[in-house]
């Protein structure tokens, strides 16, 4: 038989009220890739915090080449030969290349940090590992989070572990270099490491997966060659039931023209022309990462300095929108792409999150009525089906899909009248995905403008009415509904295509 | 070639703008204040001075971990009065300020202690640590200043006055000391693995810890490390004055955290150096000393330098707020 590198038996781990394990088990073998998939709540991040050393399970135990070891905290993960590139990047902003990639593990010459060997060394690993190119000097806050990534992978794999878990790599990653990540994972394969690959991007693991398994609740449910089976198969196991459609089908109204934005411009590289938007249609905004879709929209509602050229709204010239409450209150309002960042105050409770950008509404001379913001936050909690125990669960314990809803609800108390969905269905399973879609498609049924940017394509194709698609901060490219197509739109975001725009 | 390399690191070095600060205010002083040239001033200045920088390095070592001591002023009042009562006991000058060190060395343990085992916030768990250092020093001195000049033998005090405000070769002896002091920080933080660890913990402890870094030690460690720092400004304020009041040192954790904002060293951590501190702390000291030489209140001078320590900061927001926007 092959050569069995690791192997996780009966883990089990419960949190106070939730049972995030169950009995799970798991093996590796080494020159493999193993693709772990399962929905958000899976229980994947738990079972490889486990392997990390940052849980400890309630039961179960955890084999290394057929010892048995305990792994009581990272410091011991990494002595066994453990990497996990994590979802999350754990880089320090201020601190240089160099002192990140050797983090934990900095080399001495007579006990003295010698930062000259370390440079080279670096430099060095950059190029063998990761192909790259940075001064080792440089500050990691400096460089883009694509490459803040290549350098926490390149941190990892230079620990010469055995085993190299990714959780997630390619979320912040344009195709190019995910192309670039699997060609790096794919040498690291061959020189007979063992890599756990944790996506929720099932279409990666055509050209990556030798073996895959699947989790749900916290439970094992199948382990098969990826060979023998299809990404079809893998979401009905995922989910548990049959996924026959991916976005819902739907018949559109679309009415006038409510929305006119004649230009967005910055210091910086942004400058993009046009934006139309219509009563009840989805307008996707499509691009690389980078491409200035997320800065033109803050731009627009106030929250970025910039200059914004004519604003149309429902055939009213209005100024210049001079901050995010200014917009909200011309009925324009954007969902942040980082739920946790800027999406939700996670550690106050739902009603809270919910009524936070609409208390005026509830409120008389300065006074929150809070059985009136508590039944505004239950309709919407009975309206979009948000999963809680109560309106005073902490945003946090929610999942990602429910945070989202939870926002969705947020900006709807606002009354908008266009919505802007920044990556709406980021890190959220495909069952939440789903759910998710249909509310933005009764939204722009009770006519509101929505626009989507979103950097899942198959989301964009399957979601829009119109695309635009930018391409280093400026519009490359309109689509219309028989134009949407994934090369197409492709094409465009990457500069291999440009339309002849009069 | 090499000039620009040169001119670009200074460019880029968080350093230039604090000395460039420095720079101005002595000349400034120089012009406008005759007493400031006087060679008495100067050797007060460095007194006072030497204080400020221990005080400064140990506020920014927790500072550049991710913390802060607000104990600081209490651990050296604590520790400049133990060192006194030592000195009056006729205990020889050397084991006295190493006692002194190491009663502030038990107050960063105790600071420590409460930041890493019991988990508390470093602002709540040190503000406590304030009052409780203080409040010991009330006890310990019944309310009284310490002197040690009627109690001690004529040996102990000549040594102990030495090693306040002596001088070696026209040098006040306190600026050895701290010169000493900060060369060996200086070289921790840059060149060992420990002192690169408490850039990782400031930086980010998540990453720290997950990188397999003993983050409990390390915050642990650098607490106990400004408590001894605390410990030694202790002494050497208590041989400037050769006495300690049971207010000795107070307010000096503001004037430490003061001095290393103003030397760079970012209140988010994981940046600054000893550099910094130093020269923060030497800022601190000719601001004081300019204003008490000019005669202006010493409640003006407090609001004075409340308001340069807000714009000191401010400055630090918006040029880490420039920093994050700079991204490629």
């Amino acid at each position: 038989m092959e050569n069995i590198l690791l192997e996780m038996k009966g883990i089990t781990k419960s949190f106070p009220g939730v049972h995030a394990l169950d009995n799970f088990s798991f093996n590796l073998r080494s020159g493999e890739v193993h693709a772990l998939v399962g929905e958000n709540g899976a229980g994947k991040s738990t079972l490889m915090k486990i392997l990390y050393g940052v849980y400890t399970p309630d039961e179960g135990e955890i084999l290394m080449e057929g010892k048995r070891v305990t792994i009581k905290n990272p410091s011991e993960a990494l002595k066994l030969g453990i990497g996990e590139v994590f979802q999350e990047l754990n880089v320090c902003l201020q601190l240089d290349v160099t002192n990140n990639i050797f983090i934990g593990n900095l080399k001495t010459k007579h006990h003295l940090v010698d930062d000259n060997a370390l440079r080279e060394e670096t430099r060095k690993i950059l190029r063998d590992t990761v192909g790259m190119d940075v001064e080792p000097t440089a500050l990691v806050r400096t460089l883009s989070i694509a490459q803040r990534q290549m350098i926490e992978i390149a941190k990892v794999v230079s620990r010469g572990g055995k085993i190299v878990v990714f959780d997630e790599p390619t979320t912040s990653l344009t195709k190019e270099e995910t192309n670039h990540l699997i060609n790096i994972i794919k040498k690291l394969k061959k020189q007979g490491m063992g890599i756990i690959y944790i996506t929720h991007r099932l279409e990666e693991l055509t050209i990556l997966a030798d073996r895959v398994t699947v989790m749900r609740d916290g439970k094992y449910i199948r382990t098969m060659d990826y060979a023998d089976t299809t990404n079809e198969e893998l979401v009905n196991l995922m989910v548990g039931r049959e996924m026959t459609e991916k976005y819902p089908v739907y018949q559109r109204k679309i009415g006038e023209e409510i929305l006119h934005v004649k230009g967005i411009r910055d210091k910086g590289n942004i400058n993009i022309g046009e934006i139309v938007v219509r009563k009840g249609e989805i307008v996707g905004m499509a691009g690389l990462v980078g491409a200035g879709r997320t800065e033109s929209m803050r731009i627009l509602i106030g929250a970025d300095k910039g200059e914004v050229d004519e604003i149309v709204l429902f055939g009213k010239k209005i100024s210049r929108l001079q901050n995010v409450h200014k917009s909200i209150e011309s009925g324009i309002v954007y969902m942040t792409e980082d739920r946790k960042a800027d999406g939700l105050a996670l550690p106050l409770n739902i009603e809270k999150n919910i009524s936070i950008a609409s208390l005026k509404r509830f409120s008389k001379r300065g006074i929150v009525n809070a059985k009136k913001a508590d039944e505004n936050a239950w309709e919407y909690v009975k309206n979009l089906k948000i999963k809680i125990s109560g309106l005073e669960q902490e945003a946090k314990l929610l999942s990602g899909g429910n945070q989202q809803k939870v926002i969705l609800a947020k900006w709807m108390s606002c009354n908008p009248k266009i919505l802007i969905f920044d990556e709406p269905t980021k890190g959220i399973d495909v069952g939440a995905k789903y759910e998710i879609y249909k509310l933005i498609n009764e939204l722009s049924d009770a006519g509101m403008g929505i626009i989507l940017i979103s950097s899942d394509l198959p989301e964009v194709i399957g979601m829009s009415d119109r695309v635009y698609v930018y391409r280093e901060g400026r519009t490359v490219a309109e689509l219309d509904q028989t134009e949407i197509e994934a090369s197409n739109i492709m094409q465009y975001a990457t500069g291999i295509k440009k339309q002849g725009k009069g | 070639m090499k000039n620009s390399k040169l001119l670009k690191g200074l460019k880029g070095s968080r350093i230039l703008g604090p000395v460039t600060i420095l720079v101005v205010i002595m000349m400034f002083l120089f012009i406008t204040t005759p007493p400031f040239r006087q060679s008495y001033n100067l050797t007060s200045l460095i007194l006072s001075a030497a204080v400020y920088v221990m005080v400064a390095m140990g506020a920014s070592i927790v500072i550049i971990g991710g913390g802060i001591d607000l104990s600081l002023g209490s651990i050296v009042g604590l520790a400049g009065a133990a060192c006194c009562l030592f000195i009056r006991m006729n205990i020889p000058l050397i084991p006295s300020i190493i006692a002194a060190v190491l009663v502030g060395g038990i107050c960063g343990a105790v600071n420590g202690f409460m930041v890493t085992v019991m988990g508390l916030i470093p602002f709540i768990a040190t503000l406590g640590g304030m009052w409780i250092y203080r409040g010991i020093l009330m006890i310990l001195t019944n309310g009284q200043t310490i002197a040690v000049r009627a109690y001690a033998s004529e040996e102990s005090l000549n040594s102990f006055v030495k090693f306040g405000s002596g001088s070696v070769l026209g040098i006040p002896i306190p600026a050895y000391v701290f010169a000493a002091v900060a060369l060996f920080l200086s070289f921790m933080l840059r060149k060992t693995v420990f002192g690169r660890n408490i850039y990782f913990l400031g930086s980010n402890p998540d990453a720290a810890s997950m990188s397999g870094i003993n983050v409990t030690k390390i915050k642990f460690l650098a607490y106990v490390i400004t408590g001894m720092l605390g410990g030694l400004a202790g002494a050497m304020l208590a041989g400037r004055l050769v006495s300690m009041p049971t207010n000795g040192g107070n307010g000096y954790e503001f004037e430490g955290i003061f001095a290393s904002v103003l030397g760079g060293i970012s209140m988010a951590g994981g940046e600054g150096g000893m550099l910094g501190a130093i020269v923060g702390a030497i800022i601190v000291a000719c601001i004081r000393n300019g204003l008490n030489l000019n005669g202006i209140d010493a409640f003006w001078q407090q609001v004075i330098l409340g308001v340069i320590i807000v714009m000191a900061v401010f400055y630090d927001t918006v040029r880490t707020k420039k920093a994050r926007n700079a991204k490629s």
